[in-house]
């Protein structure tokens, strides 16, 4: 500060104040000698009643550094003082600005985690993503395109006229490009494992596990937090089986005891060292926001770790995300180019249509996010929400000018411009909705916490720059939004002369008020109607008939690969496991199948009826014979499964009575064989059941299958059910504990009732559900105090009128309906308003609703007679009071 | 005897300036002068919000200055008018004359109230 005044001080401005001033003194002087005062008394004389040169100056000084940054400063002081003065009004307006943007910061956050935030590694944007595109079926050398899953199909865009497009390639193909690297500094990867068992001294625990390129650490450019991460020596064929864990795996369960370092875990059973810990933060290649997972293996171990299913040792297996580190210099294109021949020799040798090459930018993952209709609706919500909530704030704020008019007309009156009160007021507002804006930074946290319970948007980014940035973008905006119109009004009130303040007609308040109130019912209605669908929605998913009986059932599953069991004692294992279960007081039955029904996944395969050329897409469980009891479905047709359908008997299934119409139309299904695309073997259908729901409520039954559990593989992981006596979560420990005794090592996992796992397929529907009708109320509300506030002020504004009228013989329930009919008409406007805007958002939703349409008039019906309702509530108290006028008083006094 | 002395009412100062340097251009010194003597000496202006004023007054564009020749045979600083000033000028009048109205109006309408 002194260095820059002593640079002001030598300006040429300055020079010039000094001049001016002494000017001034030696023609004060000259007066005085020129009155007949001596010199020296006419100078003391002077510089008396000029006062303190000094002072002067610097006065001087501060009117030419009043800028517009002054001015702002002085407008904000102003205005915090002039809300500080009534904090009622303050309190309410920044409680529901900071809902607004508190909501929107919140998805802001989640946005910004999924689709801004960029990989944790070194210069990301070098990163580059590996997909591939091709068509469906038939390439040389490679059965199928492998182990894409359904939800990868999903998250890899689809582009048009091309039927497939992958992010995952097979080891071969891989090592070929790595090989090759034209363009590429690194090209590394890396593919989720499933759960392993991770047991270190004595003590087992399941945790997930990533297989990885040796060069992958490399790749991303990261180093070790401690220890060291893995290199391409670790991952040849031989080497020392070794580990690396996550930062928060490391302090989850070692509680950061860096002593763990070079200690033995035991992976599904295979001994590894422990070498190092990863930086905090890393996340997965996958997708930006998805953690690390908390062990990383070479790709040489995978084959060790699950030998049942190892896909490095498959040329078809598709299954390693590849990234790559552009080198210096090259481009994506150029290393496209160079790449995609290297790409097609490695896929097969000649033939049918190849897939080709294509990369992509990889700073957020190999995958596309997933946002699908999610984001997209929540932000129509808090739109809204936010539309609301300005219109409410603005019609407090043209509430609260009119009172203020006064204050307003004496600034201008006193030399104030209109365009200097105008920004007086806007700064009013700014200031409000910043402090509507911090508060939301709560609000945020607290919906950060609802938000990512949705399926998908499991990733809140970590508060940054540009979260501040968009709270405070939006608080300024919403500031200008709902200061707008009512400094407008306020200054052009207060610009008339003062004589028309008496005359000022109360039509033009209650026209701009009006469209307020007429907007803020609308959105309602939006609000309300969203509410409806989703909660007739989840009303109707409640009500299918699953064709089994879910109460009193626990699920869990057992995989015995975590334990190393081979086949035979596997066999066992599941038998031993179901009759200790069966043996516990509160246990009904015990049984066990590939998977439960409505567990949100399926399993399907192609089967071909004999005697017919019809080759279907079945749903396939292979069940113990007890499933059925257990899940209380009854035999339709024949027998059930049984104990006597064992690997060396006939092969034999039940099926379902969709499986039955759909396989033998027109005939009768029981004896009827069909065969299957992997195997020789005739199957027998000997038994039918009804339909049951298969992986979610909202889909039909489909054509199911249910093999003999001990006539198909049997080393994979088996889902028990197990139906209770009483309340299941009682009887959970006892489950648990007739598990471990038959073998202690074992994991539980996913260990639920069944009514559990079906409420949170719909935990999306749910969510949307308790979104819009927590948003919904508080805009019915907000509507309706609107509504009140408008009726109100009329009412007070028209007491006159009232009084006239009541005086010319109209009677109390008159007026009583007048003013009630004026508030039902604004509604009636706003509904009609609504539904233009309900049709529009709701299309959005179509694909979540179930059972309800997006257009379905009851739904609409209930949303706008629930506004007709809380409109008379609004409007009753006003309409009450003008009823009660005295028409001798109103006609005195009244305006 | 000197008439007693009002102090001026916040804002007016700039309205005051305004209008004396409307008459024509016209030095700091001389603007004190002429508000004393058109105001028979009611309205004094203290150098303290004289200075500080014009210099406002210049920077937001209402006055401009220039440096001339005068009486004394040293130069001074002459303000006038722009354009802009004088329509501020208007503007600032018309709002004082509604202001006096105002408080005219009240005033007498409380002075026939006290029967």
């Amino acid at each position: 500060m002194s260095a820059w005044r002593r640079l002001w001080r030598r300006t040429d401005l300055d020079r010039q104040l000094d001049a001016e001033l002494q000017d001034h003194l030696d023609r004060l002087t000259a007066d005085h000698l020129a009155a007949g005062m001596p010199e020296a008394e006419a100078r003391r004389r002077a510089r008396l009643e000029f006062g303190g040169v000094e002072q002067v100056k610097e006065a001087s000084r501060d009117a030419r550094r009043l800028t517009l940054l002054d001015d702002l400063a002085r407008d904000t002081r102003y205005a915090v003082r002039s809300l500080a003065r009534s904090p009622g009004f303050t309190c309410v307006a920044v409680l529901s600005l900071s809902l607004g943007i508190g909501a929107n910061t919140a998805l802001f956050r989640v946005f910004d985690g999924m689709m801004i935030e960029q990989l944790p590694a070194a210069a990301p944007a070098d990163l580059v993503a590996f997909r591939w595109l091709g068509p469906n079926r038939g390439i040389v050398g490679i059965l199928t395109y492998g182990t894409v899953t359904t939800s990868e199909a999903v998250a890899v865009r689809s582009e048009p006229g091309v039927h497939v497009s992958g992010a995952t390639f097979s080891l071969p193909v891989f090592r070929a490009l790595q090989e090759s690297s034209l363009g590429f500094s690194e090209i590394f990867a890396a593919a989720y494992g499933s759960a392993v068992n991770l047991s270190v001294g004595g003590r087992a625990e399941l945790g997930s596990s990533q297989f990885v390129s040796g060069n992958y650490y490399q790749g991303l450019g990261v180093d070790a937090s401690v220890g060291r991460l893995l290199t391409p020596a670790d991952d040849v064929p031989g080497a020392t089986a070794v580990v690396t864990l996550s930062a928060s795996y490391f302090s989850r369960r070692f509680g950061r005891d860096e002593t763990i370092i070079g200690r033995t875990v035991a992976v599904n059973g295979v001994a590894a060292t422990i070498v190092g810990v990863e930086p905090p933060g890393l996340h997965s290649i996958g997708r930006v926001g998805r953690p690390s997972p908390d062990v990383t293996l070479p790709i040489a171990m995978e084959a060790a770790v699950r030998p049942d299913m190892a896909a490095s040792t498959m040329p078809a297996g598709w299954w390693l995300m590849v990234m790559g580190r552009l080198a210096p210099g090259s481009t994506i294109d150029g290393a496209q180019a160079s790449l995609d021949p290297v790409f097609r020799a490695a896929t097969g040798e000649a033939g049918g249509e190849r897939p080709r090459l294509v990369l992509r930018p990889g700073e957020h993952g190999v995958y596309d996010q997933p946002v699908g209709t999610t984001i997209p609706l929540l932000a129509v919500v808090f739109g809204i929400v936010l539309l609301l909530v300005c219109i409410n704030v603005a019609n407090l704020l043209l509430s609260r000018t009119e009172t203020r008019q006064a204050e307003i007309c004496t600034r201008m009156a006193i030399g104030a411009s209109r365009r200097r009160v105008f920004r007086q007021l806007l700064t009013e507002s700014v200031v409000l909705a910043a402090a509507g804006g911090a508060a939301g930074m709560v609000v945020a946290y607290a919906v950060t916490r609802l938000l990512v319970l949705f399926p998908y948007l499991t990733q809140a980014g970590a508060p940054n720059w540009r979260m501040a940035a968009f709270t405070g973008g939006a608080s300024l905006l919403t500031g200008l939004a709902f200061g707008w119109v009512p400094a407008v009004r306020a200054t052009l009130a207060a610009a008339q002369t003062f004589g028309s303040v008496a005359g000022r007609s109360s039509r033009a308040r209650f026209g701009l008020g009006g469209a307020l109130v007429v907007a803020q019912v609308g959105l309602s209605l939006v609000l309300l109607v969203g509410a409806g669908l989703f909660l007739r929605t989840i009303a109707n998913l409640g009500s299918v008939d699953t064709g089994f009986r879910s109460e009193n059932v626990v699920v869990f599953t057992i995989d015995p690969r975590f334990v190393g069991l081979d086949d035979h004692r596997v066999t066992d294992l599941y038998e031993r496991v179901r009759q200790s279960l069966e043996a516990q007081r509160r246990v009904g039955s015990a049984s066990f199948g590939t998977q439960a029904l409505l567990s949100g996944t399926g399993n399907w395969s192609r089967l071909e009826p004999e005697g017919s050329s019809l080759s279907l897409d079945v749903a396939t469980l292979s069940v113990h014979p007890t499933y059925f009891d257990t899940l209380e479905v009854p035999v339709l047709l024949g027998r059930g499964l049984s104990a006597a359908d064992v690997r060396e008997a006939p092969a034999v299934a039940v099926i379902n009575e969709t499986a039955a119409r759909a396989l033998f139309p027109g005939r009768h299904p029981l004896g009827q064989r069909f065969g299957r695309r992997y195997d020789e073997l005739k199957v027998e259908v000997v038994g039918v059941v009804p339909d049951v729901a298969y992986r979610s409520v909202r889909e039909r039954s489909p054509a199911m299958v249910f093999y003999p559990h001990a006539q198909e593989y049997t080393t994979r992981a088996q889902t028990f059910i197990v139906r209770t006596s009483s309340d299941p979560d009682e009887a959970i420990p006892d489950i648990r504990e007739a598990v471990l005794r038959v073998n202690p090592t074992l994991p539980l996992q996913d260990l639920t009732t069944q009514r559990r796992a079906e409420r949170d397929l719909l935990q999306e529907e749910v969510l949307f559900a308790t979104i819009s009708t927590i948003f919904g109320v508080l805009a019915l509300v907000t509507a309706a105090i609107g509504l009140f506030g408008l009726l109100s002020y009329a009412v007070v504004t028209r007491t006159k009128e009232v009084g006239i009228r009541m005086a010319l013989g109209a009677g109390q329930g008159t007026i009583l309906r007048a003013i009630l009919f004026e508030g039902l008409a604004l509604t009636v406007g706003g509904i009609v308003a609504g539904l233009a805007g309900a049709l529009a958002a709701t299309r959005l939703v179509e694909s979540l609703l179930f059972g309800v349409s997006p257009t379905d008039p009851g739904t609409i019906g209930a949303a706008a007679l629930v506004l007709l309702g809380a409109s008379c509530a609004a409007g009753y108290l006003p309409a009450a009071r003008a009823s009660r006028v005295d028409p001798v008083v109103a006609l005195r006094h009244g305006r | 005897v000197a008439p007693p002395r009002s102090d001026l009412p916040q804002g007016t100062l700039d309205l005051l300036i305004l209008q004396v340097v409307a008459l024509g251009a016209v030095h700091g010194y001389g603007i004190a002068q002429r508000l004393q003597q058109i105001s028979r000496d009611v309205l004094q202006v203290q150098q303290g919000s004289l200075y500080p004023a014009l210099h406002r007054l210049e920077h937001r564009g209402y006055l401009t200055a220039s440096w001339k020749a005068s009486d004394t045979g040293r130069d001074a600083k002459f303000y006038r008018l722009t354009p802009k000033g004088r329509a501020q000028l208007k503007e600032e009048t018309a709002s004082w004359a509604r202001l006096t109205e105002a408080i005219q109006l009240v005033l007498q309408a409380a002075g026939s109230g006290t029967r």
